[in-house]
């Protein structure tokens, strides 16, 4: 049977210019699979349209020889691919939970109030608009915001004022992003920092600091041994994954199953977007060529020769640091043929995402990196047999990644002298909230929290008594100020405290925040983010975000407040990847360990202090 | 297109034994649970699992649990591979429980307008929630809102609220058409099914999709609306429209009460068979109730002279007209001629063949018709568009139709009987038709249309259509295949076998029985390529013909 659908109409309507035509027969070259391409082509339509037409749509199929659904299913599906012409300049403002406790609730209203728009408006001069997102990893800089790809922080009024008036007078704005690393000699005591040696570095990202310092040794080194050597060395020193489930790094290279005869490939996940994280941004800016090294490390462990690295879409800014630092790699012959002077082959291919949280789970990276929706794919097959193109894939984290070089050219043992007996080395902690300095701090595994709170942040800020700490993102459940006080940071401990050390995303909270308002926030952020593939997590995360915002807005009771437990216990372990868990944990564990604030939402909106019969409020 | 799928008989030698409810069951490795469990009939509920797609394993309700698992116990039937020794729960409090809040989820954001819906009576959501949930609704919050009454196609009706995004419909249309008008845009309790504008679904499969949504999301233009689904029989047979012989299920009406529509057909729907047609069929096919539903005729007539009008008579009055003109031919030694077509079922054009050979003598018939041959499409619908050409083929087609005709244009043939062969409504304009009608003395037509070719006879037999008998079809494959009787016959109609049997017998002639059952046992004595097969062993996927047919 002959197929219909591939035959679209004539593409008369829709034209790229010279320069976008040549960018997409280079996107279409470059991967092993054509439809890789998908995601490169919408962004390269999107920067010279500023939207996808239908017209788009067909062109793009066309190119890529799938049918026009397949384009719009995974256009529509990423949240930065605009489907009509937006404002010139679009201000997303972070609405993350450490955003709204930095007061993201004003830069909204006060964009709104200035700019005389309305959420999904543009300025009648086309300059302007307004679009509330989550999680842009800029947590220890709250209030935040992304004009179009720039980073804007710490914001305050005058600042907006001044960004409006730039973009008004000039036509453009200079980025303004927030200091989240402090090198001045108070991080983690006087321990060793495989990872972030070199922050305090003047111009750190470039190679020639980079190799100055020791860099690329370490491959050298690992090129030297035989790739099971490699393996063999990182599974002595400990590691483990650093993106958030903590699986020991050599085990899961060792499950690459060899002599397939089929490509293997490292995905290196760069998609940071859980709530409360910006480590690995600051990892990318500050030291791209360490994360290079590691992936040249692990590339030649599991005999991989193209390495992908997925960014996350809003990290523009980083994938051109990242793209120049691949350049002069090449240039010294770190990477492309015979690296390092071996006879070692490795390509690294930088992807860029487009807005979905989801694709830091490693299977819908996997599918993304495909040109399909981010997916989480059904287990079994795991990705170290079936992965990318049905080859053995290992997706590692960025900072996993960043630890090879210590580990190689120091060895194993090094690496374990740092951190405890069962979660050796060193961890990046992004700290958000309302301490004195919110940043990204490298602490041995084992630090206590408390002291990270009160060395590496400087402690609370004046008149802020802590109330509780989400130690590994927003997904793990919290502690409660009390817990927090013997709480040390490494798996095990953290474990024994009902909780995890997911991705390192402390997210502090003091009395000013009510637990169901942030409660609320979270539901907003998963039932967005939810792929919609799995039944409880695509109707559930929504629900319970209905219910919270109906609880919140003082139209709902006890039973509300009830049901929202009931939903997300319904939830947990229903679905094919964690996010609906990653909802339900905060939510069982805000309920328990902040009962009376749930119970006076429910009787406070019950109407009883309202002044309304309770018997109104909900017939 | 996508080869249908077989997995039972996939070839991997290692078989595992595991416990199903208790019960021991044998399955190759690479098999899944819920495929293991059908082998038990133990039906696991489940919404995106279908046999003949992909595993999709998004409903999450094929829940079970496996005892003594590591980890979560709790794991969804349709991608969990059996193991050695593996037990599996499907009726356990822990399963209940997931399946009851896998349907509250599915319900939260489902529109309630079952009294309106079509899918109604039928619909796995209804099911399962009466078997596994029953719980009163606990949504206080607004539901997210869709769109409804969209037309995907010109056969297909969507309705985004209802669907559950089990991705069936998009899974076919992928991987069996590769058509790939669907599907699921934006993400979360937004998703919604969907076309891409100015692509809708009009590949000749697509009603399937139809069939297989397990809720009311995707329902069939045509039958929209029309019937009730609890007022609806189904009877098991095989598709009229082309040789291709695909199996399927023809649902008519049928009320006890209130019956002056019983017996109407509203819709085909296919029956699984691996050889033949796998779990599809094609909506070409799905016209087939207009041979059921359309210018039926349910009485007999006789043209008593030239002048008057046709007139109404009995079955036995129609039938001594026929056998007294027969005979006056015969017993004066004029020729009577035959027509009959692929149209009819083995078993009739054995009788026919032995009354126009046996007992008149006559080798001036043919089992051929005039229809041409239509489109192919290298997947279901064949060319071929007569769903018994084969059969006629080791028959013995007899004369050519343009034999049969010249000899009645000759003015040789006193008589023509015409059975289930419509050649002037396939060919209105040819005037060799014309003349050979103006040739004959008498046109006896057993037929169940009032059309214009019955219009024309001297005596109209009125028959049964296909879902009123019994009978085998020889498909292009060589594949014997049942029809069953499923209504009572229409009117005054009667099987053709019984008023060919009227006739042979009123001739002179010797018939055992006019069951289908029986003929065919008759037949397989003279047919070679059939010898030594009953009807019986036909069962409900037919069997191959042994040799080349």
């Amino acid at each position: 049977m002959s197929s219909q659908q591939t035959k679209s109409a004539p593409l008369t309507k829709f034209q790229l210019s010279k320069e976008s035509e040549k960018k997409v027969e280079v996107a279409l070259s470059r991967f092993p699979d054509r439809r890789s391409a998908l995601l490169p082509l919408l962004w390269i339509v999107q920067g010279e349209k500023g939207f996808v037409s239908d017209e788009a749509v067909l062109y793009v199929a066309d190119k890529i020889g799938i049918a026009p659904p397949h384009v719009l299913e995974v256009l529509t599906f990423y949240t930065m691919f605009k489907r009509r012409q937006g404002g010139k300049f679009l201000f997303q403002v972070c609405r993350t939970l450490s955003c709204e406790m930095g007061g993201s609730g004003w830069v909204i209203d006060y964009l709104k109030e200035k700019l005389g728009i309305d959420v999904g408006e543009v300025t009648k001069d086309g300059l302007f608009e307004i679009l509330p997102v989550v999680g842009l990893a800029g947590c220890g800089a709250a209030p935040m915001m992304q004009i179009n790809d720039d980073y804007h922080e710490n914001l305050t009024r005058e600042k907006l004022d001044g960004f409006i008036d730039e973009i008004r007078t000039k036509g453009e704005v200079a980025p303004a992003p927030a200091k989240l690393y402090f090198g001045d000699g108070q991080q983690g005591g006087e321990k060793e920092r495989p990872v972030t040696a070199n922050f305090d570095l003047k111009d750190s990202h470039k190679i020639e600091v980079y190799e100055k310092s020791g860099g690329y040794q370490a491959l050298k080194k690992a090129l030297d041994l035989p790739a099971d050597g490699v393996i063999e060395e990182v599974k002595a020193s400990g590691l483990r994954g650093r993106g958030g489930a903590g699986f020991p790094t050599g085990v899961k290279w060792s499950f690459v199953p060899k002599n397939l005869g089929k490509p293997i490939y490292l995905c290196v996940n760069a998609d940071e977007s859980e709530p409360g994280t910006f480590k690995d941004r600051v990892l990318l800016e500050l030291d791209p060529h360490r994360v290079i090294e590691g992936i040249a490390i692990a590339s030649y462990a599991i005999g991989c020769t193209t390495a992908f690295i997925y960014f996350r879409g809003e990290f523009g800014p980083q994938i051109k640091i990242f793209e120049k630092a691949i350049e002069e790699a090449k240039a010294r012959g770190y990477l492309g043929k015979g690296i390092a002077g071996s006879k070692v082959d490795l390509e690294i291919i930088t992807f860029r995402g487009a807005g979905a949280y989801i694709c830091g789970e490693e299977t819908a990276l996997i599918e993304s990196l495909e040109g399909k929706k981010g997916f989480p794919r059904l287990k079994p097959p795991f990705p170290a047999v079936v992965g990318l193109y049905a080859c053995p894939t290992i997706v590692n984290n960025v900072e996993t990644m960043a630890a090879l070089p210590f580990i190689l050219k120091k060895g194993a043992g090094a690496y374990q002298g740092l951190g405890t007996e069962k979660s050796p080395g060193t961890k990046l902690f992004s700290v958000s909230g309302p301490v004195k300095r919110p940043g990204v701090f490298e602490v041995p595994l084992g630090y206590p929290l408390m002291d990270m709170i009160e060395k590496e942040c400087g402690g609370l800020l004046p008149g802020s008594e802590l109330k509780a700490v989400i130690p590994g993102g927003s997904s793990v459940p919290i502690l409660t100020a009390e817990e927090c006080q013997d709480a040390c940071l490494d798996y095990e401990s953290l474990n024994e405290k009902g909780t995890f050390l997911g991705s390192g995303g402390a997210i502090i909270i003091d009395q000013n925040t009510n637990m169901v308002d942030a409660l609320r926030n979270l539901a907003q952020f998963y039932s967005h983010e939810s792929c919609g593939q799995c039944s409880p997590c695509r109707e559930g995360t929504g629900w319970i975000n209905r219910i919270l915002t109906k609880i919140v807005s003082g139209d709902g009771d006890q039973e509300d407040v009830d049901l929202v437990l009931r939903t997300a216990k319904n939830m947990r372990g229903a679905t094919i990847c964690p996010l609906a868990d990653g909802l339900a944990m905060p939510v069982e564990s805000y309920y328990k360990k902040f009962l009376p604030e749930f119970e006076a939402a429910g009787r406070n909106a019950s109407g009883v202090e309202a002044g309304k019969d309770p018997g109104e409020a909900n017939p | 297109m996508a080869e249908l799928k077989d997995k039972e008989t996939a070839q991997d030698p290692k078989m595992v034994t595991l416990t199903i409810d208790g019960q021991e069951v044998t399955a190759p490795l690479g098999m899944t649970v819920i495929e293991a469990a059908s082998k038990l009939d133990v039906d696991i509920p489940h919404y995106c699992y279908h046999p003949g797609l992909s595993v999709a394993g998004n409903c999450r309700i094929c829940i079970v649990e496996l005892v003594g698992a590591r980890g979560n116990p709790l794991q969804i039937a349709c991608n969990t591979p059996v193991a050695q020794d593996m037990v599996v729960l499907t009726q356990s409090d822990l399963v209940k429980k997931r399946r009851a809040d896998v349907l509250e989820f599915l319900l939260v954001n489902h529109p309630l307008d079952c009294p309106i819906c079509d899918q109604a009576g039928e619909c796995k959501l209804q099911t399962y929630y009466m078997e596994h949930d029953q719980q009163k609704s606990r949504l206080d919050v607004s539901k997210v809102e869709k769109r409804k009454v969209i037309p995907v196609g010109p056969r297909v009706m969507l309705d985004q609220e209802r669907c559950i995004l089990c991705t069936r419909c998009v899974r076919f249309l992928d991987e069996v058409t590769g058509t790939s008008e669907l599907c699921v845009i934006h993400r979360g309790d937004h998703s919604e099914l969907t076309t891409f504008p100015g692509h809708d679904v009009e590949n000749n499969y697509s009603e399937n999709i139809v069939d297989i949504c397990p809720v009311g999301a995707l329902t069939s233009r045509n039958f929209r609306f029309q019937a009730r689904a609890w007022f609806l029989r189904g009877v098991d047979t095989v598709c009229p429209k082309c040789a291709t012989g695909c199996n399927v299920r023809v649902d008519y009406y049928h009320h006890e009460v209130v019956n002056f529509n019983n017996g109407k057909a509203y819709r085909l729907v296919p029956r699984e068979n691996h050889d033949v047609n796998g779990f599809w069929m094609c909506d070409e096919g799905r016209l087939a109730p207009t041979d059921v539903n359309d210018d039926r005729a349910h009485t007999p007539v006789i043209r008593e002279t030239s002048e008057a009008e046709p007139g109404q008579a009995t079955m036995k009055e129609a039938l001594n007209a026929a056998i007294q003109w027969i005979k006056g031919a015969k017993d004066s030694g004029e020729t009577v001629a035959g027509l009959a077509s692929p149209d009819c079922t083995l078993e009739e054009m054995f009788l026919f063949r032995r009354l126009m050979k046996d007992v008149l003598g006559s080798d001036l018939f043919s089992l051929e018709s005039m229809r041409e041959s239509g489109k192919s499409d290298e997947f279901l619908m064949h060319a071929e568009k007569h769903p018994n050409g084969k059969g006629a083929a080791l028959l013995g087609k007899g004369k050519k139709v343009s034999e049969v005709l010249d000899g009645c244009k000759s003015g040789k043939v006193k008589v023509l009987v015409i059975l289930q062969n419509h050649l002037k409504d396939e060919k209105p304009d040819d005037p060799a038709i014309d003349q050979a009608l103006q040739g004959v003395q008498k046109l006896i037509v057993i037929s169940t249309k009032y059309n214009r070719t019955s219009l024309l006879s001297d005596v109209l037999l009125p028959s049964v259509s296909f879902i009123e008998k019994g009978g085998t079809l020889i498909n292009a494959k060589g594949r014997v295949q049942r029809l069953h009787p499923g209504p009572a016959p229409y009117g005054r109609a009667r099987p053709d076998l019984e008023i060919l049997g009227a006739l042979i017998e009123g001739l002179g002639g010797k018939v055992e029985s006019t069951e289908p059952a029986k003929v065919f046992v008759e037949l397989t004595k003279e047919v070679t390529a059939l010898s030594g097969l009953t009807y019986e062993d036909l069962g409900s996927v037919g069997v191959m013909t042994g040799g080349d047919a």
